[in-house]
C-alpha cells in the first residue's frame, strides 16, 4: 500500500504534463495586397519606308525605334513560296524615336524574284517577348543592266 | 514466528486506509481525465483587448502597416499598397515601396512575413519579390521607356535577390521584434524576372501577411 503515493504522484505528473498544451496568446494578422499588377506587351513598329541606297544596288527599309529595349527580327521571304531566304535582327541599342535601318542586298535575295521583308519587334533582352503583329514590305531583285534590289513588287 | 495475519482489531484500520487511497486515486483520476480533456483545447485570442482565460496577461497586439489596419476591428483586414501595383511590366522591370510596420498595441510583439501569389504572373520566372528591413525604397525609370527599376537601400533588384511568390506561399521573415510604440521600415520590391516566359498582357497579385503575436508566444 506504500505504493499508493507514488501512483498518485505519477498521475499528477501526467496531468500536469498534459495540461501544458493548454495556452493562450494574442495575435494580430495584417495583410498587404500588392493590387493586381500586369505585364506589358511589345508594340509593333510603324510600317517601314523603302528606298534605294545611293551608289549601291541595295534597298534600305527605315522605321522609328519604339523603345530602346527593342530590337527587330527580320526575314526575307520569297513572295511565291514564303520560303525564308535571309534573316537577322537590327535595331539593338537604338534610342527611342531614332531611325532603325535595314539594308537588303542582292546577294541576300539570291535570285531574281519578288520578296517580302517581314519585320517583328521584340524585346532584345528576352526574345520570347514579341509584338503580336508584323509589318511586311514587298521588294524585288531584278536585273536591269546590273542586278539590284528595288522597292515594291513591280 | 509471529502471526503476521491481521488480527480482527487491525482489519478495520487497514480497510479505512485502503478506502482513503482508493478515494485519492479516484479523485486524481477524475481531475486527470478532466484536464486531459482540456489539454486538447488550444485557445487563440486575436487582437482582443482583454484576456478571457488561460493567461494572466492582458492588453492588445496590434500591428499596423503604413498607419493602416489599427485596432482590433482590423484584425485580419487587408491594406492595398497601390505603390506596388505595377502595370505593363516588361522582363527585368521592378517597382519598390517602403512603409512602416508599427506596434500600435500595448504589449511587445514579434511578427513574421509570408506572401502568397495568384494569377498568371504567379508562375516560375513571373513577378518575384524581395523584402528588406530598415531601408527605404527608391525608384527610377518610366513605363514608356520600359526601364523601371526599384531598389531597397540602394541595392538594385535582380533575378538573384528576388524570390518567386506562388500559391504555396513564401516566407520572408520570422519573429521580428517590435516593442510597444516601435516601428521599422519595410521595403518591398516587385519585379518581373528577366527571363520571364512570353506572358504579355497577363495579371496577378501577391498578398503579404504580417502575422504578429505577443512576445514569448510559441
Amino acid at each position: 500500500m506504500r505504493r499508493a503515493p507514488l501512483v498518485v504522484g505519477l498521475a499528477l505528473a501526467v496531468i500536469v504534463s498534459a495540461g501544458t498544451a493548454a495556452y493562450a496568446f494574442f495575435t494580430d494578422n495584417a495583410f498587404m495586397s500588392t493590387g493586381t499588377s500586369t505585364t506589358g506587351t511589345i508594340s509593333a513598329q510603324s510600317a517601314p519606308t523603302c528606298s534605294t541606297v545611293f551608289l549601291t544596288n541595295n534597298i534600305r527599309l527605315t522605321w522609328t525605334q519604339v523603345n530602346v529595349r527593342y530590337d527587330y527580327a527580320w526575314e526575307l521571304r520569297n513572295a511565291s513560296t514564303s520560303a525564308v531566304v535571309a534573316s537577322g535582327s537590327v535595331g539593338s541599342g537604338v534610342a527611342a524615336g531614332q531611325p532603325v535601318t535595314l539594308d537588303i542586298t542582292p546577294a541576300q535575295a539570291g535570285s531574281n524574284a519578288v520578296f517580302n521583308v517581314v519585320i517583328r519587334a521584340r524585346l532584345a533582352s528576352n526574345t520570347a517577348w514579341v509584338a503580336s503583329t508584323t509589318t511586311s514590305t514587298p521588294v524585288r531583285r531584278q536585273t536591269v543592266l546590273v542586278t539590284g534590289m528595288y522597292c515594291g513588287a513591280s | 514466528m509471529p502471526d503476521r495475519r491481521a488480527s480482527s482489531r487491525d482489519r478495520p484500520r487497514r480497510s479505512r486506509r485502503t478506502t482513503r487511497v482508493r478515494l485519492l486515486l479516484i479523485a486524481a483520476g477524475t481531475v486527470g481525465f478532466s484536464l486531459l480533456g482540456i489539454s486538447g483545447t488550444l485557445a487563440y485570442f486575436t487582437d482582443s483587448p482583454t484576456a478571457v482565460t488561460g493567461t494572466n496577461r492582458s492588453g492588445t497586439v496590434d500591428v499596423t502597416l503604413a498607419g493602416n489596419l489599427s485596432g482590433s476591428a482590423n484584425n485580419g483586414a487587408t491594406w492595398t499598397n497601390a505603390s506596388l501595383t505595377a502595370t505593363a511590366l516588361l522582363p527585368g522591370e521592378s517597382v519598390a515601396h517602403s512603409f512602416a510596420v508599427a506596434n500600435a498595441g500595448t504589449g511587445a510583439l514579434t511578427y513574421s512575413v509570408t506572401a502568397t501569389g495568384s494569377g498568371d504572373t504567379a508562375v516560375t520566372d513571373g513577378i518575384e519579390y524581395s523584402v528588406a528591413f530598415g531601408v527605404a525604397a527608391s525608384n527610377s525609370g518610366t513605363v514608356a521607356a520600359a526601364n523601371r527599376a526599384g531598389a531597397c537601400g540602394g541595392v538594385a533588384s535582380t533575378d538573384a535577390n528576388t524570390t518567386p511568390v506562388r500559391a504555396a506561399g513564401t516566407s520572408f521573415a520570422t519573429n521580428r521584434a517590435l516593442v510597444v510604440g516601435a516601428s521599422e521600415t519595410v521595403c518591398v520590391v516587385a519585379r518581373l524576372a528577366s527571363n520571364a516566359p512570353g506572358i504579355p498582357d497577363k495579371s496577378g497579385s501577391a498578398m503579404f501577411q504580417f502575422a504578429a503575436k505577443q512576445t514569448g508566444a510559441p
